[in-house]
């Protein structure tokens, strides 16, 4: 059975009757106060530094077997039913909503030989095997109910070779640390745009980076060569020259290849030395027209000019200045220029104030100084840590897209949630897994902070693409909601990339010891 | 009765008129279960256990629910020496504001009454907030029986001492910018964690969850105040520096080289919460000044200056590093502190 057939049968929709079950299953077996007495009473036991298993426990099969793992590697080995299983459970889980998703064992790593321990011991177990770095998949796809979780967030270290422009990267480092020590070198490398976001899972889902249309299309392309852990247990060099399977997986197979990537080999860029923003705040009503004029200038501006759309709450001055009524929402257009001096960024951003739409905004920004920093704290800030939800479509139709959306924000339940709408240039990629593409990125993200808005959030996100779906011209995985749309995975990938990523999966993790797509069972 | 008999002998007649209208509404007034229940309070209020006595059947029930091996003061009490018993366990065991109750609902002879608690566990100063729920029953006009339900988790959570294994997990969240070692990473702007006192790292958790620290206007606290409120209540916030004090202590490079000379001069009026040798005061939550990185120290006096850091009125130790740092002369004299602080750790 190919994959495409399998995500026909293989999809388990995660808010179907059996995800119900699951949970009612696991509120019998660990309330909270059962969970604090057997805490209270285990406090000692179990720690700690380098290797450990959090429980002296051996009473079954998985334990024992657990105990042999946990004397073999540096790293720590935490089993299920033993007291600071949650803890950790919940540590591996950015998002405030803790999926309710439970591995059997989650091991630590410090090395890359304490992955390979992890691996055989999967094997061993016939149990499968998932990873993370940072946390922050939106689905939290690398959480699974049963198997191993592989904490990669220990592995930090940077070797940069200057000569080559090269960067080699553990995958626990975080995209602001990667800047800042590149910066030392005069390099960059194209990160998310938030700057807490490590940089692995971010790159092996395609990579949607600071300046992307001139860095590559995808940060992913960016990836020379990697070191990874094979199904089997090797460790292998995999480049364009060398195990070259792998390397194509890698480069966009994201959450669900079937080997782990224990270092990046990153092709780095010259440091651009004055980057600048200008910001068009304009009334929520020129959304469309604000998408029009997008569509325009994409084609026009300079590649290394990063154009995305945004809508916020209309700060209290400007709301009065909204016509014909006050507004509640605005739209917002940032011109990011990463050029090398302030006058070259200047020259590449002119070509925007001349635009019609952009000649009388509510307020323009203009000129501001964003290094790397800058940039990041632009994007955090609105992005506080707390119950988070996303998804998208590229999309070539933007106007069309936006007046679809234009209909869905004045509704959203949270005053945080926002729209981006990201000019992606028109490139071709280089053959490798990632392929999905559109003229514009067209993503929503939902942030709420009361558990009891999870439905509401939930509902209006995936109302707002039911509705977009027939526009899209495909899905970025990384930020698509594989809750609640877990079937339409395969439309992250073209239909002969999706093939060939599933005879690769087969051929070289016949025995499926890692874990697939969240949602598809094969 | 003798008393009683003299002030009757004053009354005029009109006044004994309307004493003996009242009399009876008041004694009414007075058993009547929700006034019982609300005198309770208010002795409870003032810490007055005989004001509480007095309002108890001798043969009292008084019944908190929770698992007596981990809240010594959980179970069942009878009578006045019993519920004595019960609040000297229970103040020794924690701290407590006023009860707070927010509503009243009586039926027949109980009252249901809803509240709020806040507590400090006096062995492990674990905070917690509890609600809770009491059933007062008042038979002519004395308490019969009171019952409490609580969240009583969130009291055990606050007795339990903290835990190295559970804080290694949660640092986790931390190690990405802090380092897996927590001795900080610049260019994450984390600064070491380790060599310094537990109460001020547990404090400043604290403030960064209750927001007291940090805010849209201090964009690395802003940072904290997201990873600090991930953490699942206080017990995680202790477990976590349990672990971070495990963990090998660093002394961060002095990097800066100012003029120390004057910042020796500058120190003096640090010396008092931070030790003459920049080595920390516990006692006045003052922390040790040479276990902060350079870089961090800068940005922190800095945000002390503008008020970024230390305007928050439940931040008392803030709000004083807030007017030390406002009492520097100009912008140099931090560098110069930082470096006067440097050349303590040679």
């Amino acid at each position: 059975m190919s994959l495409v057939d399998g995500y026909h049968l293989g999809v388990r929709p995660r808010w179907g009757v059996s995800m119900v079950f699951d949970a009612e299953l696991e509120d019998s077996t660990s309330p909270r106060r059962e969970f604090l007495r057997r805490a209270g009473q285990a406090v000692v036991a179990g720690v700690v530094l380098g290797a450990s298993v959090a429980a002296a426990d051996e009473s079954t099969p998985l334990r024992r077997a657990a105990k042999v793992l946990a004397d073999r590697v540096r790293g720590s080995v935490v089993v299920r039913g033993t007291p600071e299983y949650e803890p950790w459970r919940q540590s591996m889980v950015w998002n405030y909503r803790k999926f309710r998703r439970f591995p059997d064992v989650i091991v630590q790593a410090i090395d890359d030989d304490d992955v390979v321990a992890a691996v055989q011991f999967a094997r061993q177990q016939r149990i499968k095997i998932t990873t993370r770095s940072g946390g922050h998949s939106w689905s939290g796809c690398f959480l699974r109910d049963g198997g191993v979780l592989v904490d990669l967030s220990r592995m930090q270290s940077i070797d940069v070779d200057v000569a080559r422009s090269e960067a080699r990267v553990q995958p626990g480092v975080i995209g602001r640390a990667l800047n800042a020590h590149l910066a030392r070198s005069g390099l960059a490398f194209p990160t998310a745009h938030c700057g807490m976001v490590p940089i692995s899972g971010f790159l092996m889902g395609g990579g949607l980076g600071l300046n992307s249309v001139a860095w590559g299309g995808m940060s992913v392309f960016n990836i020379r060569a990697i070191d990874l852990v094979t199904a089997q247990g090797d460790k292998l060099h995999a480049s364009p020259e060398q195990n070259a399977d792998y390397y194509w997986a890698a480069r966009g197979g994201g959450p669900g290849l079937f080997f782990t990537v224990t270092c990046f080999y990153l092709h780095c860029y010259p440091l651009p030395r004055a980057i600048t923003t200008d910001t068009y705040l304009l009334p929520y009503g020129e959304l469309v027209g604000l998408a029009q004029a997008m569509n325009d200038l994409g084609p026009r501006i300079d590649q290394s000019v990063e154009l995305l759309a945004v809508v916020i709450p209309a700060p209290p001055g400007l709301a009065a200045n909204c016509t014909p009524d006050p507004c509640r929402q605005i739209a917002v257009l940032s011109a990011n220029a990463f050029g090398d001096t302030e006058k070259q960024s200047r020259a590449m951003l002119a070509t925007l104030a001349r635009h019609p739409l952009l000649r009388k905004p509510l307020q323009k920004i203009a000129g501001r100084a964003t290094p790397f920093e800058v940039l990041y704290q632009d994007n955090e800030g609105p992005f506080p840590q707390r119950r988070a939800r996303a998804d998208n479509i590229y999309v070539d139709q933007v106007v069309e897209a936006t007046q679809v959306l234009s209909r869905h924000m004045p509704i959203s339940p949270a005053p945080g949630n926002t729209p981006v709408i990201l000019w992606r240039g028109t490139d071709p990629y280089p053959d490798a897994a990632y392929t999905a593409r559109g003229r514009f990125y067209f993503a929503a993200y939902a942030q709420w902070d009361d558990p009891a808005d999870d439905l509401l959030n939930e509902g209006w996100l995936k109302d707002l693409y039911d509705e977009l779906e027939p526009l899209a011209t495909g899905h970025y995985i990384n930020e698509f909601d594989r809750e609640t749309r877990a079937y339409r995975t395969n439309q992250c990938y073209s239909a002969a990339n999706w093939q060939r990523l599933g005879d690769l999966r087969r051929r070289y993790d016949p025995d499926g010891v890692y874990q697939t797509f969240l949602g598809l069972s094969s | 009765m003798m008393s009683a008999a003299r002030i009757r002998g004053e009354l005029t007649p009109a006044m004994l008129a309307i004493a003996l209208s009242i009399v009876p509404f008041a004694v009414r007034a007075a058993k009547d279960p929700e006034s019982v229940a609300r005198a309770m309070y208010t002795a409870l209020a003032r810490d007055d256990v005989d004001a509480v006595a007095a309002l108890l059947a001798p043969d009292v029930s008084w019944i908190f629910h929770g698992p007596s091996n981990e809240i010594p003061y959980a179970g069942s009490f009878r009578g006045a020496p019993g519920v004595r018993r019960f609040f000297q366990i229970a103040h020794e065991t924690v701290h407590t504001e006023p009860l707070e109750p927010r509503s009243f609902v009586t039926q027949e002879d109980t009252v249901l009454v809803r509240g709020i608690e806040n507590g400090v566990a006096v062995a492990t100063d674990g905070r917690f907030t509890a609600h809770w729920l009491h059933a007062i029953t008042v038979h002519d006009g004395r308490i019969i029986r009171f019952e409490e339900i609580i969240d009583s988790a969130a009291i055990a959570d606050a007795l339990a001492p903290p835990a190295v294994a559970r804080g290694q997990a949660y640092f986790t969240t931390c190690a990405g910018c802090h380092a897996p070692d927590g001795h900080g990473n610049r260019d994450m702007n984390a600064p070491n964690l380790t060599g310094l006192n537990s109460e001020y790292l547990v404090r400043q958790l604290r403030n960064f969850v209750s927001g007291a620290r940090g805010g849209p206007t201090n964009f690395y606290g802003w940072q904290m105040n997201g990873r600090a409120k991930a953490l699942p209540g206080d017990r995680a916030i202790r477990d976590v520096i349990a672990y971070v004090s495990s963990l090998a202590p660093l002394r961060p490079q002095t990097s800066f080289t100012a003029d120390a000379t004057r910042g020796r001069k500058l120190f003096g009026s640090c010396v008092v919460c931070h030790g003459e040798q920049g080595q920390g005061n516990s006692s006045q939550g003052g922390p040790a000044l040479v276990q902060l990185d350079d870089w961090y120290q800068e940005r922190q006096l800095r945000d002390f200056r503008s008020g970024a850091r230390g305007a928050d009125s439940s931040d008392a130790a803030g709000q004083q590093m807030r007017a030390a740092a406002a009492a520097l002369p100009d912008e140099h004299s931090i560098a110069d502190v930082v470096a006067y602080i440097g050349s303590l750790r040679n």
